[in-house]
């Protein structure tokens, strides 16, 4: 009976609900570019979809929705934030919104049989109109692969539940001072 | 202490500087024992390492001297270490102490010099193509013991590592003699869902004249003898005179060797990946031993009686997602035989084979609640004779039944057979998975073994009429554990 108890004690818990995200007030879309760099390369591809779409469905839960608008192969000589921010701007089309994700994986050592991987993210979200500055937030992610073959696309999806997560947090931000 | 000061060390630059990373792995737990034992539900990770585990932490420190420059070509290098150990406080019986940690890897990797793609490393070299999780086992490792220089090249769909070092501090410690040695692996990507791999490590010691460390043979010297430490005195037997030299040793070849293979494959359907891994090696020689006898003691050199050793290891692992984001499934399955040609007459960890296999299944009830189930099976046979007890009056139920106080049999069996079971609930903070950490698990495990007392335990094990405490015999043992684990 104890033990019962315990288990729904615990299953109760794991129920929890977590605090209801900051909402827009009027439904919009998000022009969304993530990136992937690695140790020796700046690269446009490779982003995981897992990661676009769960940014996706975080997104709805502000009630924004994402438009995807993938970097073009030159993107890399764009090498600051804001410049990435200027391009993504000119190329929201009609969003009202832009969010970029820049990660870059990096691989380390090896910790007890897992591939210790690090991906450094920042998010920034800014207003197309430029009324307002970019809301950014810049953090890493300890990634731990199984397998020596998965590389960094693989060290991105392991780490899409650390980063939608803060994404939501950043949107809350961003909506929370907007006027 | 040193290992404090280098902590304290590495803090300046870490919170000092943006490319310094700390990453690492721990592993905590409080198992009350009531039977007995020492909070350990068998004696070896063979049954998984699940509840066969001690506590053990081990700390990443990386700093990017030079930081990396995506796309740019320019060289990047970065000091790696690792202090790794087997202690916790209140843990076990060390209590935490540092003595039981170490500087295991330490090195520089530099790259984008002299050659692209190549990633140069000196200091330590271990190099793995891959764990067995459930055993906590990594058998196609290269250079765990090396110090030295090795170069990675990495361009998709290979990679390639060269090594060459010194394995002589790791063989040795004390009595140092270099172990030169040179390796190198191959990893193919054969498309999306098959890797294939290769790999092999050779050692030589060389023998310099006059280094008392050097490899060695004591001529003369019987298999029996050494292992009964009855050299020194059988050789006094024969010449009782002190003016009679004990024989000088003579230099003799030390040479091993390991070969590697990795065939990995999935993404595939609920087929997430399967790992399998093979290891063939020829273990180094052992350095001498002493024996003392009638206040003279003489250095044993037996190369010759220790280079005849082998170990054959196979093993796979199967990750399943059974029902996605739900019920995922980790199969594993182990063999090893371990051989000694110089020996024919002593059970012993060199001559023996065993085989497990391990299930684990978790279910998710909730994003981060989860139910845990484990079974292992194992068989281990001694193939130089009885090495297990089997009962606790096992002196009297040796081969013919008889005691014989100059056998090398240690038990009344040469087969031991475990079977292991593993319940429980787990938290999962960051989400379902069977490999998602951190993992926080309250478990019971069970076992039953063939051997009497299978687990690490303070009995007494003599069967004389002076033992105080009396003798057990019992071949189930129970395990209610709180325990966490994490990579970080």
């Amino acid at each position: 009976m104890v033990l019962i108890r315990t288990l729904a004690l615990l299953l109760l818990a794991g129920c929890l609900k977590a605090k209801p995200p900051v909402v827009a007030r009027v439904s919009a879309e998000v022009a969304t570019t993530v990136t992937l760099a690695t140790i020796d390369q700046a690269r446009s591809d490779g982003v995981s979809e897992a990661l676009i779409e769960a940014i996706g469905t975080g997104l709805v839960s502000h009630n924004l929705s994402l438009l995807s608008v993938d970097a073009p192969t030159d993107f890399d000589t764009r090498r600051t934030t804001a410049h990435r921010l200027d391009w993504l701007v000119a190329n929201a089309s009609t969003a009202p919104h832009v969010l970029l994700v820049e990660t870059r994986a990096v691989r380390y050592g090896t910790v007890s049989g897992r591939y210790r991987w690090a991906v450094d993210v920042t998010l920034s979200m800014a207003p197309v109109s430029a009324a307002q500055p970019a809301t950014t937030e810049t953090f890493s992610v300890p990634v731990h692969l199984q397998h020596a073959h998965q590389g960094a696309t693989a060290a991105l999806e392991a780490a899409t539940p650390a980063i939608t997560r803060r994404t939501r947090r950043l949107v809350d931000d961003y909506l929370g001072g907007a006027p | 202490m040193r290992t404090v000061c280098l902590i304290g060390l590495l803090a300046l630059p870490l919170s000092a500087s943006a490319g310094a990373r700390m990453g690492g792995y721990v592993r905590v737990m409080a198992r009350p024992d009531t039977q007995g034992g020492m909070g350990r539900l068998g004696y070896w990770n063979l049954y998984g390492r699940l509840l066969n585990e001690g506590p053990y932490a081990a700390l990443n420190f990386d700093v990017d001297v030079l930081e990396p420059h995506p796309g740019a070509n320019t060289p990047w290098t970065r000091v790696h270490m690792q202090i790794e150990g087997g202690s916790v406080g209140g843990m076990d019986p060390d209590n935490g102490s540092l003595a039981m940690f170490r500087l295991s890897q330490l090195h520089i990797l530099a790259g984008n010099v002299l050659l692209p793609n190549v990633t140069w490393q000196t200091g330590t070299l271990e190099s793995s193509m891959g764990d067995l999780g459930l055993y906590d086992m990594r058998p196609a490792t290269l250079f765990s013991e090396t110090v030295g220089m090795s170069a990675r090249w990495e361009h998709q769909p290979v990679d390639l590592l060269v090594g060459i070092g010194d394995s002589g501090f790791a063989i040795h410690g004390e009595r140092y003699n270099p172990v030169l040695t040179l390796g190198g692996s191959i990893r193919v990507a054969a498309g999306s869902h098959v890797q294939l791999g290769l790999g092999g490590q050779m050692m030589t010691e060389p023998s310099a004249r006059g280094n008392r460390n050097a490899p060695y043979d004591t001529p003369g010297v019987g298999y029996q003898e050494w292992v009964r430490g009855e050299t020194l005195q059988n050789f006094r037997s024969d010449h009782p005179i002190a003016a009679d030299r004990f024989p000088q040793p003579l230099p003799a070849p030390a040479r091993s060797h390991k070969l590697i293979a990795y065939l990995g494959a999935g993404d595939w359907g609920p087929l997430q990946w399967n790992s399998t891994y093979l290891s063939v090696a020829k273990l180094h020689p052992d350095p001498p031993g002493t024996e003392t006898y009638m206040d003279e003691t003489v250095d044993i050199h037996v190369t010759s009686l220790t280079d005849e050793r082998t170990v054959l290891q196979v093993g796979n692992e199967m990750l399943l997602s059974v029902v996605p984001e739900r019920l995922d499934a980790a199969w594993g399955v182990l063999y090893g035989d371990h051989t000694d040609a110089d020996n024919d007459i002593l059970p012993s960890d060199h001559d023996r084979s065993y085989a497990s296999t391990v299930l684990r299944l978790q279910l998710a009830l909730t994003p981060t609640v989860g139910l845990l189930t484990e079974s292992s099976l194992a068989r281990e046979w001694s193939r130089n004779g009885n090495q297990y007890r089997e009962h606790k009056d096992s002196i009297f139920a040796n081969t013919e039944g008889a005691p014989d106080t100059r056998g090398l049999e240690t038990g009344d069996a040469d087969t031991r057979r475990t079977w292991q079971g593993k319940t429980g609930v787990v938290f999962t903070p960051l989400g379902p998975g069977i490999w998602t950490r951190p993992t926080l698990r309250l478990l019971y495990g069970t076992q039953w073994s063939s051997q009497n007392n299978a687990f690490s335990n303070s009995f007494v094990d003599t069967v004389d009429q002076y033992n105080e405490f009396g003798n057990v015999e019992q071949h189930w043992h129970h395990v209610i554990a709180l325990e966490a684990e994490a990579w970080f």
